[in-house]
């Protein structure tokens, strides 16, 4: 009980030093919001006058009066009410409808895809590890080849290739955009057929890494003595592979997986980008580059929930799951 | 058919019954893929270090605009008539330059917090779990703009992303590390070397440290190739090195070009091409190292070559 | 065996996967990306998914001005034609300048049915004088109600230049529904205007809007025009090689051979945003650094080679420009004759360069890199990491000026660090664009970027637009003759445009480089009717409001049998 205490009390420094971070750095970027703004208005072609710098400033501006201390205690506050404040880049869109408009197709793109990823290569990773010598063994390299590979390059050539050359899938978009979201058939198929190749190109760029690690942990794990006892025992190889080799060999795969669940949450802004992809990437993209605190301070704090949490549970699931790492 | 669990007579083996000297367990058996690996990533660091001295000049422009390989220019030129072969030695160069360069600071970092941090154990173990964990969920990106605003012209370009893809990658491999060292802490000789009054710092370089060697050199590898895919992701955003040529900011220029769209597969394809094959003879060599970090994947190849030898003589004794 | 035995339970599963996606494909499969014909797809620039917001005062508007509201005129800024007539029909000055008269049309309705009046356009401009936020024009004249049909707007001295902005910039509301809300946040979920559309639909990858049938004008024939969010430039370029969307202003691959690439697409552009480096010119103000010498400027304008220019880094879209930063287009009669060279030169000219760096005093090094007093000729020109096109453009010009003597060299940074640098004065060069004002008119761009008052010493954020810190009293006097002069004595304006055009030659603070254009692709196909080259009666952009709104207005439908 005292260990679980510590360990949740740590994790709550840790929580709050992120915290603390998020406020500060995006206020340490250069530049001011009004500025960027009709910056980006002139690009557009609008006539940008002093007078349309200072209605903005009015707009837009009006807490920057507030010390820096006292922005701070604003801030902690605010997120402990579940105010997120307003986005500049969307004015005046509150974060949290910024971000629950993309989040959504983020954690079902990403996370989906993830899973698929560790799935698909966790399995074959232990097929690959069960039986050396067979033609599986040469996915090993295969894989790790993609995995080198940048990944906007490959998903470029994929897009060009499947999508323009053959048009088998649509290069672009969430979904077609005739249909209206909602959860019929007709919206769902369409979001999964766009959903496709953006997921697949995530799949291919990140089953090299959960395959071989699965492999490497599934062949040592197999000549453990007690595997080796197992086999003089004349047990079935199907069950020692499954309640031997394979639970143990999965331990560390499941803390990376649990790690990349949680970041799935910051999104892919490459794969967006690629895609044209609805998500959370692509505005923190904006944010960043439109100094929009708001909407930064908004999506960091779920990526620092998501990761601690994540972390926290990976802790506390391992000392449950492998006594070895209770003895300290 | 007679069980095949006894395994048959082999040939004799290599007849040296001398002890095999510890340095060697240390080093990696050549293989063919360890010498593919390393025949890769010298070849490309060959190019990126000497490359630059023998190419033209990458920024003279020429009026011919986009056009493909010639006998002059191997690799054709970018839509302002730049000689794309003499970008790509500069290229390598400085993404070799980011590489190595994250790969160390991120190592060091690593080692200092996850080997430390483990070895002191108590409060300090604590306290730099945390820092890791904190580290863990900065985002990288904004910090990227950040750091850039800070750092003096002179200096910007390559450090700033460097230092930004060490400061967001070292804190996974720092908790690899703890991991490690926890257990290799417990063993008898660390501990006979405390009890003896070593001061912690020759523990841990000359106990501690020889055990993680293989791992930290596995990590090290993994933080080069992630530096110098993560530095061409953030190229590919407009966010890469200001100023320096590196392969991902070639990649970037390619793609605000057009290249692929006009068919102009000799300005997109190399950058991209070349980043594959030094990751891919990275991932090799890590292989390797793998085995030596745990030895029992020897097994894979030494259960490949005692199938083999197996064919092979019952092919002889078939004759 | 037992592990064939999981690989075809493995087969099976990802089977019934593939095999599932397949048909729910299928299912979607069936409707096609819409196109009846009548609906134009357009592609804004938009880079991410829309957020809803219709307010056409709100910086985040996503399309409701021109489109669903509408201003009392429309001004072409590609011609010299008069304004045309909106929602206004007429509109006169007295002799002063002082009041503007404004004659509204009759029999014009909001979409809900409700008759606009005078109240409307009265509450209006209200509106923005009584809320700071959202008056972008900085409108502060009085506006009152003569009868339903007239109103007037008075000013205490002449204010003939702010004209344009009162009758083209700013769209009429309807009082009697605005007057329950708050106009700096309300997002207008359900917009009521006047305009030639309504919005019917909205979600985050794209909004659709539809023709009004109760138009004063009469309903246009383009029956829907659908906006789609995309994530950039790239991704436009691809549409339109996919030929899923019908008109976008952006870069494409190969852009002179549109035609001859997808002949059901051309392409048609506009110059008429300057493309300049801009130098941190004013000593007095704090800048440091060789160019603030107005003969170091003046030799990098004619060490530039603008054909090669144009060909390397803008595919031939770019146009001459002239120094007076007068449009050689619409704005060619008030160039003023007293100053040479007219139009930049397009191609270099080093001895001219050598001779002015020579004659001031420079010498060049052995380096073959001009030097005076020990200070070499070395200059950094501030761009955005992102700005691929000004990237190679000032690569370009680095070799070009390398050959005069004078070494260039591309600074990087974020857009933060660059609009931040610009804003405070703490660059040497930096390259961007200047803008037109609400007419074709060069005073407006004289009063945005060379007035003395709207700028601020090194360090301190420029008041206005004038981030090079140019201040000459000269130009300020006659700025402030122009706005009291009547837009008709084209004598008395022309001396004054000499004074500025003079002293902006003589000095270049914002180095001309070309005039660069706005290009858009268009589907001319399924659409006839864009403003091409002879009948150019709107500014060619799919994102500058007004002039898309025209465009929409005019095209007809190519109906295919």
């Amino acid at each position: 009980m005292n260990y679980l205490l510590r360990k949740l009390g740590f994790y709550a420094i840790a929580c709050w030093a992120a915290l603390t971070l998020n406020f500060v750095i995006p206020r340490l970027l250069p530049g001011d919001p009004v500025d960027i703004l009709l910056a980006k208005l002139s690009q557009r072609g609008a006539t940008v006058t002093p007078e349309t710098r200072k209605a903005y400033a009015t707009l837009l501006g009006g807490d920057t009066d507030a010390s820096l201390p006292s922005q701070y205690v604003t801030y902690l506050g605010n997120i402990f009410r579940g105010d997120l404040g307003t986005s500049i880049s969307y004015f005046p869109a509150p974060v949290t409808e910024v971000i629950s408009a993309s989040m959504p197709w983020t954690l079902v793109l990403i996370g989906l895809a993830t899973v698929i990823a560790a799935f698909l290569g966790i399995l074959l990773g232990a097929f690959v590890g069960w039986r050396p010598g067979t033609w599986l063994d040469s996915l090993v390299p295969a894989t790790t080849l993609l995995a080198a590979v940048p990944y906007f390059w490959l998903s470029l050539v994929l897009v060009y290739v499947l999508s323009r050359v053959l048009n088998l899938f649509p290069a672009q978009g969430g979904y077609d955009v005739i249909l209206s979201p909602g959860w019929n058939l007709e919206f769902i198929g369409s979001a999964v057929y766009y959903g496709f190749l953006p997921a697949l190109t995530i799949v291919i760029a990140s089953i090299g890494g959960w395959l071989l690690g699965m492999r490497n942990m599934m062949v040592s794990t197999l000549s453990e003595d007690y595997v080796l006892t197992a086999r003089a025992k004349g047990l079935p190889d199907r069950w020692i592979l499954r309640n031997y080799a394979a639970r143990n060999a999965v331990l560390p795969s499941v803390a990376g997986f649990a790690i990349s669940l949680a970041f799935v949450v910051s999104g892919s802004v490459v794969t967006e980008q690629v895609f044209s992809y609805p998500g959370i990437g692509s505005r923190l993209l904006a944010a960043v580059t439109n100094n929009d605190y708001a909407l930064m301070q908004g999506v960091f704090l779920f990526i620092t929930l998501a990761v601690l949490g994540a972390n926290l549970v990976v802790d506390l699931l391992y000392t449950l799951i492998d006594p070895r790492t209770r003895a300290r | 058919m007679t069980n095949t669990t006894v395994p048959v007579e082999l040939p004799a083996p290599a007849p040296s019954r001398r002890p095999i000297p510890a340095w060697r367990m240390l080093v990696p058996t050549m293989t063919p893929w360890l010498a593919v690996g390393l025949a890769l990533v010298a070849g490309i660091c060959l190019f990126g270090l000497l490359g630059p001295l023998f190419v033209g000049d990458p920024d003279t422009i020429r009026d011919v605009g986009l056009a493909g390989p010639t006998g002059e220019l191997w690799l054709g030129t970018t839509q302002t008539g730049q000689d794309v072969f003499a970008q790509l030695a500069h290229a390598t160069r400085g993404s070799l330059q980011i590489g190595f360069l994250v790969g160390i600071l991120a190592t060091v970092l690593s080692a200092f917090f996850g080997i430390y941090g483990a070895y002191l154990g108590g409060a300090a173990d604590e306290v730099f779990s945390l820092l890791t964990n904190v580290f863990l969920v900065i985002p990288g990106l904004p910090l990227v703009i950040v750091i850039s605003g800070f750092v003096p012209r002179e200096s910007r370009g390559l450090w700033t992303i460097a230092v930004v893809l060490a400061l967001t990658s070292w804190a996974a491999s720092a908790r690899v590390l703890r991991a490690q060292t926890l257990s290799v802490r417990n063993r008898e000789y660390v501990a006979a070397s405390r009890l003896s009054g070593e001061r912690a710092w020759r523990v841990i370089v000359v106990e501690i440290l020889p055990n993680l060697l293989p791992v930290l050199a596995s990590q090290f590898v993994f933080a080069v190739i992630a530096a110098v895919l993560g530095e061409a992701g953030l190229s590919f955003l407009g966010l890469g090195a200001s100023g320096s040529s590196t392969l991902g900011t070639m990649l970037f220029y390619a793609q605000n070009g057009f290249a692929l769209p006009l068919g102009a597969w000799w300005w997109f394809l190399p950058p991209g091409l070349l980043i594959a094959l030094l990751g891919t003879g990275l991932s090799l060599v890590n292989f390797s190292i793998d085995e030596i970090v745990n030895p029992k994947l020897k097994n894979v190849r030494m259960h490949r070559r005692r199938m083999r030898a197996q064919r092979r003589t019952a092919r002889k004794d078939q004759r | 065996m037992k592990s064939s035995n999981r690989r075809s339970r493995l087969a099976r599963f990802v089977t019934a996967g593939a095999a599932a996606s397949l048909l729910l494909a299928g299912c979607s499969a069936g409707s096609d990306s819409g196109d009846d014909g009548t609906t134009l797809i357009a592609y804004t620039g938009q880079a991410g998914d829309y957020q809803l917001n219709f307010n056409p005062y709100s910086p985040s508007d996503i399309g409701a001005k021109g489109l669903i509201f509408e201003p009392l005129f429309f001004i072409n800024k590609t011609a010299t034609d008069d304004p045309k007539p909106l929602l206004g029909t007429e509109y006169s000055w007295n002799p002063e300048g002082t009041v503007l008269s404004v004659t509204l049309r009759e029999g014009v309705t909001w979409s809900d049915g409700e008759a606009f009046t005078a109240d409307d356009v009265v509450f209006t401009y209200q509106m923005l004088l009584d809320n700071d936020g959202i008056n972008g024009t900085g409108f502060d004249a009085a506006v009152a109600k003569v009868d339903d049909t007239h109103v007037t707007f008075t000013w205490d001295a002449p204010a003939f230049t702010k004209g344009p902005d009162v009758l083209s910039s700013n769209v009429i509301v309807p009082e009697h529904l605005w007057k329950d809300i708050d106009p700096e946040t309300d997002v207008l979920e359900e917009p009521v205007g006047t305009g030639a559309y309504v919005l019917s639909d909205f979600k985050g990858q794209a909004y659709t809007v539809e023709a009004n049938p109760d138009y004063w004008d009469g309903a246009p024939e383009v029956a829907a025009v659908r906006y789609l969010a995309l994530s950039g430039n790239q991704a436009g370029a691809d549409a339109i090689a996919a030929g899923t969307i019908d008109w976008q202003t952006g870069p494409i691959p190969d852009m002179a051979n549109t035609h001859q690439n997808f002949p059901s697409y051309d392409t048609g552009s506009v110059a008429q945003n300057q493309m300049v480096l801009g130098a941190c010119a004013n000593a007095d103000l704090g800048c440091e650094g060789p160019q603030t010498d107005p003969a170091v400027r003046q030799a990098l304008f004619y060490a530039v080679d603008r054909t090669q220019l144009n060909k390397l880094s803008f595919q031939d879209t770019a146009q001459e420009i002239s120094p007076t930063m007068a449009l050689t287009t619409t704005q060619r009669e008030m160039l003023s004759s007293a100053v040479e060279p007219q139009v930049a030169p397009m191609t270099a000219e080093p001895t001219e360069s050598d001779r002015i760096l020579t004659a001031a005093g420079w010498a060049k090094g052995a380096d073959g890199i001009y030097a005076k007093d020990g200070e070499r000729l070395a200059l950094t020109v501030e761009v955005v990491t992102g700005w691929t096109d000004y990237i190679t453009a000032i690569q370009t010009i680095a070799e070009q000026a390398k050959a005069a003597g004078i070494e260039i060299d591309a600074a990087q940074s974020s857009w933060n660090e660059w609009t931040d640098k610009r804003f405070k004065g703490n660059f040497e060069l930096a390259i961007d664009s200047l803008w037109q004002g609400p007419a074709p008119d060069p005073y407006y761009l004289y009063s945005y970027f060379y007035d003395g008052r709207m700028t601020a010493p090194v360090g301190e954020k420029a008041l206005g637009n004038n981030w090079s810190r140019f201040s000459d009293p000269a130009v300020d006097a006659a700025l402030d003759t122009l706005a009291t002069l009547n837009p008709d004595d084209t004598a008395g304006r022309q001396a004054q445009f000499d004074v500025i055009q003079t002293a902006l030659v003589a000095q270049m603070p914002y180095i001309p480089m070309m005039t660069g254009s706005n290009t858009s692709v268009w589907n001319t196909a399924k659409f006839s009717g864009w403003p091409v080259d002879g009948e150019q009666y709107a500014f060619p952009a799919v994102w500058s409001a007004f002039d898309a709104a025209e465009i929409l207005k005019t095209l007809t439908p190519n109906q295919s049998s």
